[in-house]
């Protein structure tokens, strides 16, 4: 029983048993990696290394590189620099020219219990202050957008290696049978693109299903689809059960050679499960049932927010339903930058409009996990590939920042991190991340970690090596865990 | 470190050896040696020493081959291997109809002389090439040229190129001896790897591209994974990072370059769109001596446009007028020049100006302050510096003797004016009409000049700055250690490395090395490649890991043997596949029932049977649309059908797909571009293209369902197919027949053909027969039967 489907690669040639090839490989909707309750027992039982905090991730990123000194990492020494060039060397490789220290153009307050800086552009957020465990000691991306959203998402600036999530599909499978363990919403082809959600050498079963097809700029939420799904009506599925009889009638009786025994049942179990799946994902994306209150707390019904609002909406739907991994990407084009949060020039006009339309979806998240009882097993995690420079950009127009990954902020809140909690620290200008230096590698440690996962023993041999997500570095942040 | 050096040959010459790590004698590290054929019990079922290495192990184990596969069956097997097509219907009926006792030898022969060999057999290299149209990483340009690379590829396999010349010219096609122009264009597959464009520091980058080119190449001709030693000693293989900085010198001499390549067709091209070219030229010429006659050179003025009387306008000796000194203008202006001129008889004069503009910079003229021409200075000469000057009429105007003004008006800019020349006409309607003439022809010139057919471009190699590289402490670009000289994998030759030339990037020494028939691995890897891809599994079974972490051979003798074979007999590579295609071995059944091996040797190891394969994408698309003969047989060697490939909109996506779909040639064909691939091939296992892929995945998941049952090009495949079906007559029974010989090369058994009738009364019931038919096709199309090749 069970839904196994079959794959075969040089890796999979090294496992002496068949079975247990079976059970390792097993399942998965490649694009739409759906796995079985067995399977998922299986994985439960046998893969997690101790007991995790959280069950799934929602990942909410942030295409571009957003400021971390304009949004939560409150610098008032900036004022004192104002107009001056930084006090010690720029990086040696920058990725434009940069000129004087600029201070932040918004006013910063402190917020909640926690006491969390946050800038005046967030009218919302501050309502939840106290769920987040601010980290803001990110460092060592990369200082261009691709190097650093490869690195972030996969670990490696310019290799090709499995994302995040996948790695999280192969360590802990879904607890959903009938939905794929790793969904990125409107994703970015951008800067890596389809890479950044891909299985690189894992079995394929673990890429990111792109619910929306990738693209630059990005699908909007309301024009996101599966692909190859069918119509899903009476007529077509009618049809569709009659070849699948088909199919198993020729197939019962067409070989006589007991090495295609199993790849050709997993071959029919997959169209099952195709089909099942035709008459059920409909449903996850179908948001006729929530109420006005919901759309609401989301921030569905204003214009600015709809959109946003709407992935963070699905976002809750697929984790309500045991998707393991889902990323959520704020990654339009605006008209005066190419990349949502990359505001070379035009800071104040770009970050205003950018804050305004997540501000209030990403509230209305945690707000809605909590409510369902879902946060404290759901981490929500959000960032983008790099911070921004604490000094100006030179160049033409009003002004903006650089790229900077020496130093810069990311947020969790939920799934077993300490809430209120702020970890690591740059240094007084927001430049050099000096405190806890948090680099990608412990990020993603932390992340498995997290997740029950240990990510020096969660490996896959590749051409004679075993791989891991962190290379050979990573250290989990323990003092976030609560 | 212990270094112990093991003597391997006795030849003198070089002097292959093996450095001790933890892993002494593993077996890849030794050249080849020749076995002895084994004897074998049953004689007869031996074609040749393959036949007999094979069932010598057999034997040991008291297993038996299985019997022969049926003749429609091994057709089906040995077409799709070679060409990656379903044999024909014609093909089917020969077979049927043959009577000679071994039909083998000939059908082989004329698959691997088709035309469509290449095509199967140059996409498996291209898949260890790791070939693609775009660089994919983070930026996604596409690769305009990479095509050029892939058609040699398919070339030299359509004419048995050498492997080792195969070799040698994918890694220095640009330094081997003349003769060899040939081999240019293999030298892209040093050049189409990925890179990451938007690195910003441009010393990683360069240490990143090596990083990338040094591990294909070891990858795919050595079975080494060199990656790993570029910040320490390889843990598990012979490889230092000395050695790995002493190729990564070799690389460092050589850059990628982008360069013309006029191949023999495009010479045709040229050589037919010159011989027009006098033609022109030659009335043009004509016209020219006829317009000169016509200028009176007595009396003519010529003066430097420097020497304005009036002006606004800078003069420049230093730069653009270097040596001959021109008037342009000093930034946006209304610039305007005047000359006060003295014409000494009356009469039409012809005004002329010398002056260069890479860029048309319009302006006016004007005779003794009455506009005369609005459109002047329209013209462009390539440049804007003294060697781009020429003359350039202005116009033809009567003038009066006496003085007269001149004035040139030009805004914002003005091209670079360096004499003008006014000269008095003898008879002004026979120039004007030979002036129309020279422009009529002037203008059949430059359509003709806007024909010349373009020069083909290739990615390719060359030497650069040549020099050692240095160590990167723990492969940091930034933090060199010791200077390495350029040279091999020591631990496996310390010969070799005082062999490089000083002047030269070392590409050609290592290819040479590589192909040395005493290197222990490059044609031991290929042979295994090749078994593996008649196969579906290598002797080696990690074709591209042939280090102490790869699985060791089954049979060393047989891969031993094949490799020295194969070396012995100029590198063949069509001589090897004929010794397996003709071999008992390859032509055993896959469907046995009831045998000791499925107990003693389940997985097949020692090859009591055949496999039967699963069609890679490739296949599946070629297959479904010869079947529904949609396929357009003829090559397709130009370049790949445009795609967007740097960051698509899903609108681009949607509209890619669209052209994918209307791509009616083979799929070797298709553009491969990286992290946008066509997606009904990376469903079906097509590899990302960023690493050699020598044994592709196979993955059975829901989504290839999805896309079978939902891909509305599939299911138009399946209507062409059965309008066809609709043609074959009346009979369900007869067009079933044909239906299944066309896609499975076989007849349907009585239970194939109640199911499937079946199906056919019930979409009948409420659709038309051709779509009940449609349905059906489509059906069988997805079928096992048809994917997987027995």
């Amino acid at each position: 029983m069970g839904f196994c489907m079959y794959a075969k690669n040089e890796n999979h040639l090294m496992q002496c048993s068949r079975r247990h090839a079976l059970h390792s490989m097993a399942a998965g909707f490649g694009g739409l990696a759906f796995n079985s309750l067995l399977h998922a027992q299986h994985h439960a039982a046998g893969r997690q290394h101790f007991p995790a905090r959280a069950k799934r991730v929602i990942f909410l990123f942030m295409h571009g590189g957003p400021s971390h000194v304009d949004l939560f990492d409150f610098k008032p020494a900036l004022t004192r620099h104002e107009g001056q060039a930084l006090p010690f060397p720029e990086r040696a490789v920058q990725f434009a020219e940069r000129g004087h220290v600029m201070p932040s153009p918004w006013s910063f307050r402190q917020v909640g219990q926690s006491g969390h800086w946050m800038s005046s552009l967030w009218k919302h957020l501050p309502s939840v202050a106290d769920e987040i465990c601010m980290l803001h000691s990110l460092c060592e991306t990369n200082v261009a957008h691709g190097g650093a959203c490869m690195k972030l998402h996969t670990g490696s600036e310019s290799l090709l290696r499995p994302s995040m999530g996948a790695w999280m599909s192969y360590g802990l499978g879904s607890e959903n049978q009938n939905l794929p363990a790793f969904v990125t919403l409107c994703p970015t082809s951008l800067h890596g693109g389809v890479d950044n959600f891909g299985a690189a050498f894992l079995p394929a079963q673990h890429q990111g299903v792109p619910l929306g097809t990738p693209g630059y700029p990005n699908t909007l939420a309301k024009n996101a689809r599966f692909h190859y799904m069918g119509q899903g009506d009476a007529a077509t599925l009618r049809v569709q059960r009659e070849q699948l009889s088909l199919l198993r009638a020729l197939g019962n009786q067409g070989t006589k050679d007991a090495s295609l025994v199993d790849p050709l049942e997993a071959r029919m179990q997959s169209f099952e499960l195709a089909y099942r799946m035709q008459v059920e994902a409909p449903e996850v994306t179908d948001l006729s049932g929530e109420s006005s209150f919901t759309r609401s707390l989301y921030g569905m019904d204003e214009p600015e927010t709809k959109n946003f609002g709407q992935q963070c909406l699905l976002a809750r739907r697929l984790a309500e339903r045991g998707v393991r991994f889902i990323q959520v990407s704020h990654a339009h084009s605006l008209p005066f930058n190419n990349e949502q949060w990359d505001q070379h020039s035009h800071l104040e006009q770009g970050h205003a409009l950018n804050v305004a339309q997540i501000d209030k979806p990403i509230t209305g998240l945690l707000l809605d996990l909590k409510a369902r009882g879902l946060l404290e097993e759901t981490l929500v995690l959000w960032g983008g590939e790099f911070g921004r420079t604490p000094t100006i950009q030179k160049g033409e127009g009003p002004v903006g920042r650089d790229h900077h990954p020496d130093g810069f902020t990311m947020w969790m809140a939920g799934g077993g991190v300490k809430p209120g909690y702020r970890y690591g620290a740059t240094d007084e200008l927001g430049y050099h991340a000096v405190e806890n230096r948090c680099t990608i590698h412990d990020l993603h440690a932390t992340i498995l970690h997290l997740m029950g996962l240990d990510h020096e023993r969660l490996t896959y041999r590749h051409l004679g090596r075993d791989f891991r997500l962190t290379d050979v570095e990573g250290d989990v942040a323990r003092s976030i865990l609560a | 470190m212990k270094r112990c050096y093991h003597l391997l040959t006795a030849f003198g010459c070089l002097v292959w050896m093996s450095r001790a790590f933890a892993n002494e004698g593993h077996w890849a590290w030794k050249p080849p040696e020749w076995p002895s054929i084994p004897t074998v019990v049953d004689t007869s079922w031996v074609r040749g020493p393959i036949d007999a290495f094979i069932l010598n192990q057999l034997e040991s184990r008291g297993l038996t081959p299985a019997p022969s596969a049926s003749p429609e069956t091994l057709l089906r097997r040995i077409w799709f291997d070679v060409l990656g097509l379903p044999p024909t219907e014609e093909a089917l009926e020969v077979m049927k109809r043959s009577t000679e006792a071994d039909p083998w030898v000939k059908v082989v022969d004329a698959l691997l002389a088709s035309p469509h060999y290449g095509e199967r057999w140059g996409r498996h290299w291209l898949d260890v090439a790791r070939y693609g149209d775009s660089n994919g990483g983070d930026e996604n340009h596409a690769y305009p040229h990479a095509y050029r690379y892939r058609n040699w590829v398919l070339e030299a396999l359509d004419r048995d190129m050498r492997f080792d010349r195969f070799l040698q010219a994918q890694l220095a096609g640009d330094l081997l001896p003349r003769g060899e122009t040939e081999s240019l264009a293999g030298t892209g597959f040093l050049a189409i790897g990925t890179k990451i464009l938007a690195e910003q520091d441009p010393i990683k980058k360069q240490a990143d591209t090596i990083d990338e080119q040094l591990d294909t190449l070891s990858r795919a001709f050595m079975g080494l994974s060199l990656g790993c030693a570029r910040c320490h000693d390889h843990k598990f293989d012979p490889i230092s990072d000395r050695d790995y900085y002493a190729m990564h010198g070799i690389l460092k001499s050589s850059e990628i370059v982008e360069r013309e390549f006029p191949t023999p067709a495009y010479q045709a091209v040229l050589d037919q769109w010159q011989r027009e070219h006098p033609f022109h030229q030659k009335a043009i010429e004509e016209i020219h001596a006829l317009l000169r006659e016509q200028v009176d050179s007595v009396g003519a003025i010529e003066w430097e446009a420097e020497s304005f009387d009036q002006g606004n306008v800078v003069i420049d000796h230093q730069h653009y007028g270097k040596g001959i000194g021109i008037i342009s203008d000093p930034g946006s202006q209304d610039n305007y020049v005047e000359y006060a001129l003295e014409v000494a008889r009356d009469g039409d004069y012809f005004l002329e100006v010398r002056m260069a503009a890479k860029v048309a910079r319009p302006g006016r003229l004007l005779w003794d302050g009455v506009l005369e021409e609005d459109a002047i200075l329209q013209t462009t000469t390539g440049g804007w510096m003294p060697e781009h000057q020429q003359w350039v009429r202005l116009g033809v105007k009567h003038l009066t003797k006496g003085a007269h003004r001149l004035r040139v008006e030009s805004k914002p800019l003005m091209s670079h004016l360096d004499r003008f020349r006014l000269r008095r006409l003898h008879e002004l309607e026979r120039f004007q009409a030979l002036q129309e003439q020279a422009e009529i022809w002037e203008a059949k010139r430059e359509s003709w000049m806007a024909e010349k057919p373009s020069v083909p471009m290739i990615m390719s190699m060359a030497d650069g700055e040549v020099g050692n590289a240095r160590v990167h402490v723990r492969g940091n670009p930034h933090q060199l250690g010791e200077e390495v000289p350029r040279g091999f994998l020591s631990g496996l030759t310390p010969a070799a490395a005082g062999l490089m030339e000083k002047d030269t990037s070392g590409r050609l020494e290592l290819a040479q090395w590589m192909t040395d028939p005493h290197h222990p691995l490059t044609a031991r890897v290929f042979v295994n490649r090749l078994w593996q891809w008649h196969f579906g599994r290598g002797l080696v079974p990690t074709p591209d890991n042939f280090g102490t972490t790869g699985q060791k051979p089954t049979h060393p003798a047989l891969l031993d043997w094949l490799t020295l074979d194969f070396i012995r007999h100029g590198w063949s590579i069509k001589r090897l596949h004929r010794q397996i295609l003709t071999s008992s071995v390859y032509q055993m059944s896959s469907q046995v029932e009831d045998h000791p091996g499925m107990t003693r040797d389940p997985a097949n190891q020692y090859y009591w049977k055949a496999q039967a394969q699963r069609m890679d994408a490739e296949s599946y698309r070629d297959a479904l649309m010869s079947v529904a003969g949609t396929l357009d047989p003829n090559r397709d060697r130009k370049a790949p059908v445009a795609v967007k490939s740097q960051d698509p909109s899903p609108q681009d996506l949607s509209q890619n797909r669209k052209t994918y779909e209307a791509f009616s040639h083979r799929s070797v064909y298709l553009p491969v571009v990286r992290s946008h691939l066509y997606d009904f091939l990376t469903l079906m296992d097509f590899p990302n293209a960023t690493t050699p892929v020598g044994m592709r995945s196979e993955t059975t998941v829901p989504t290839q369902a999805l896309l079978m049952l939902n891909s509305e090009w599939i299911q138009a495949q399946a209507a062409a197919l059965a309008q066809q079906v609709g043609e074959w007559g009346e009979n369900d029974r007869e067009c079933l027949a044909r239906l299944y010989r066309r896609c499975y090369s076989r007849d349907p058994n009585l239970e194939e053909q109640k199911h499937c009738l079946e199906l056919l009364r019930t979409m009948q019931q409420e659709k038309n027969s051709e779509e009940a038919w449609s349905i059906l096709c489509h059906t069988l199309l997805m079928a096992d039967g048809f994917l997987y090749v027995r």
